[in-house]
């Protein structure tokens, strides 16, 4: 029972002036199963984002494919919402205008999708502040809202962009939780980004490492801790084992970005 | 004694004397904002009236505050100022119109469509940046003397600036939001009228608060070259009859009119943009979840 298939996908810029072409993401496969919850990880600027992007509909990759139930994806759906990394709530909406916003843009009434979005502003603990502009939430009640607007047009897969990324460590975590209970209830398929391993540990069912750029898959690892998870299980030996892996995916990785500055350093 | 102790008695801070006395000074402390300026406004207008009344300052030259209420007093009864008020009124309201409703489409034209920037953005810019009164001329050359000269003066001074923020504004929306519309799949017509418009209002109601200012300069201009009435043309006619008691008054009457109408601009973006007026206590406020 597979949902999401990413199949070999290329994606190539031009940078605008120079026309210099450079390979953002390699050849990257994956498939998703249903109502699975998994990471990608990778050093900032592994074209994680623009992955994202991809499976969104949000760009057309330069080759390979990215299929919902078979069916190639090569525009924004209905069955898939993005939850965006930064402050992107429509500040001149109140929260639960936002949250019905994916659904007004289906052509659905303003009432009844006002309506829809109600139960999941609850849901994501923000009854009482519908009528709030995003001004006058803290970013993680934003984000509260941000995930409420996304699960609102009901998709098949979320698709989540460094959520966490702006929260303080005790927000992020308590976030962390919220996310897996609102996981739990609504048995979506989420695709996560982060560069956090513990957040993706902590999360994940299966969790993707990303190479620097070019950005290709360079490790799978499932995380056979068993659910309901509780924050305690990121101080166990098996947490720290798979995260000492990931890690040492990652430093090669890292440490090859900064060998140019570092040898330049030397000689200067 | 600092320590106060009255006759055996410890003095309490919190008698009902020093909590009324308290409460007066907080109340002036309060309003200090309108109280401060209140009070260098009427020591400025005192001075200036001594210093005409003890010759030091030429009443040719420059009227007395007493003399420019009284011009004022009778001024204001007159048949002529309020035809005066009426004519410049509405040659205001035609042109700066015009120029805003003309310049919000044509800015936000010229911010949408990358192309006509590149061709109209130049002339736009250079029309914005030459001083109004360099196109006087060509404007009577064009139009003649009387009111569609003033319309096309007042226009060509207050289209640019218009025109400018909005292009500027429209240009630079935070492709997040665009992100966020496309991604829902929003059609076009509902992206615009749900993220663009919005997005741009708060620079387009800024535009046309500049509007105002160079649109009354428009007034101005139009009324010393091309007019035979109108509250400015009566500003000149003053001055070459030395009059500056009424010269004052007029000055000033213009000033009030053209704050006034500014006052209106704010008054209709606080209602449009009440989104804005709010969660300014956010910064401190709300805890971090």
């Amino acid at each position: 029972m597979q949902t999401l298939t990413i199949s070999d996908v290329t994606m190539i810029y031009e940078r605008p002036r120079t026309h210099e072409r450079f390979r953002a993401i390699d050849r990257v496969s994956m498939t998703i199963e249903k109502s699975s919850f998994v990471s990608i990880v990778g050093p900032s600027g592994c074209g994680k984002s623009t992955l994202l992007a991809v499976v969104d509909g949000l760009i057309q990759p330069s080759s390979g494919s990215v299929q919902m139930d078979g069916r190639p994806v090569t525009a924004p759906g209905p069955d898939r919402a993005m939850v965006f990394q930064e402050a992107s709530l429509l500040p001149w909406f109140t929260t639960v205008q936002n949250c019905a916003y994916g659904l007004e843009c289906q052509g659905i009434s303003r009432k009844e999708a006002q309506q829809r979005a109600m139960p999941l502003l609850e849901m994501v603990g923000l009854k009482g502040f519908e009528h709030c502009y995003p001004g006058e939430l803290s970013i993680g009640m934003q984000q509260r809202a941000n995930v409420a607007r996304a699960l609102a047009v009901d998709p098949d897969v979320l698709l989540m962009d460094e959520p966490f990324a702006s929260l303080d460590a005790q927000t992020r975590e308590l976030m962390q939780s919220e996310l897996l209970r609102i996981w739990d209830q609504t048995q979506k398929t989420v695709l996560f980004i982060t560069h956090q391993l513990d957040e993706a540990i902590y999360l994940s069912d299966r969790v993707l490492v990303m190479s620097g750029r070019p950005g290709h898959i360079i490790d799978d690892v499932v995380i056979p801790i068993e659910r309901p998870r509780s924050l305690d299980i990121k101080r166990t030996q098996e947490f720290a084992a798979i995260e000492q892996r990931l890690w040492d995916d990652l430093r090669s990785e890292i440490e090859s970005e900064l060998a140019p500055a570092t040898a330049a350093d030397v000689r200067s | 004694m600092v320590t106060g102790v009255v006759e055996g008695e410890v003095w309490d801070p919190e008698t009902l004397e020093a909590r009324a006395l308290s409460r007066v000074l907080r109340r002036i402390k309060d309003r200090e904002r309108v109280l401060v300026p209140t009070a260098a406004l009427v020591v400025f207008l005192v001075a200036w009236q001594l210093a005409s009344t003890f010759g030091l300052i030429n009443q040719l030259f420059f009227a007395s505050p007493s003399a420019v209420i009284s011009s004022g007093y009778h001024l204001v009864q007159t048949a002529q100022f309020w035809s005066d008020f009426r004519v410049s009124v509405i040659e205001f309201v035609v042109g700066y119109g015009m120029a805003l409703a003309s310049g919000l489409a044509a800015g936000f034209a010229l911010g949408w469509f990358w192309r006509l920037r590149f061709i109209f953005r130049p002339w736009v810019d250079a029309l914005n940046s030459i001083p109004g009164i360099a196109l006087v001329p060509l404007v009577l050359i064009w139009f003649g003397l009387g009111f569609s000269s003033k319309i096309a003066l007042i226009f060509l001074i207050t289209f640019p600036v218009i025109a400018v923020n909005m292009y500027t504004a429209t240009s630079s929306i935070n492709p997040q939001y665009l992100r966020v519309g496309r991604s829902f799949g929003c059609p076009k017509f509902r992206l615009l009228r749900t993220i663009v418009f919005p997005s741009i209002a708060p620079f387009a109601f800024a535009a046309a608060r500049i509007g105002v200012g160079r649109g009354v300069s428009g007034v101005v201009v139009g009324e010393y070259f091309a007019a035979n009435s109108g509250l400015a043309y009566r500003l000149l006619q003053y001055g070459n009859d030395r009059q500056t008691g009424l010269l004052l008054f007029d000055a000033l009457f213009i000033t009030v009119v053209a704050l006034g109408a500014f006052r209106v601009v704010s008054t209709v973006e606080k209602r449009v943009l009440h989104w804005r007026h709010v969660g300014s206590h956010s910064a401190f406020g709300a805890d971090n979840t």
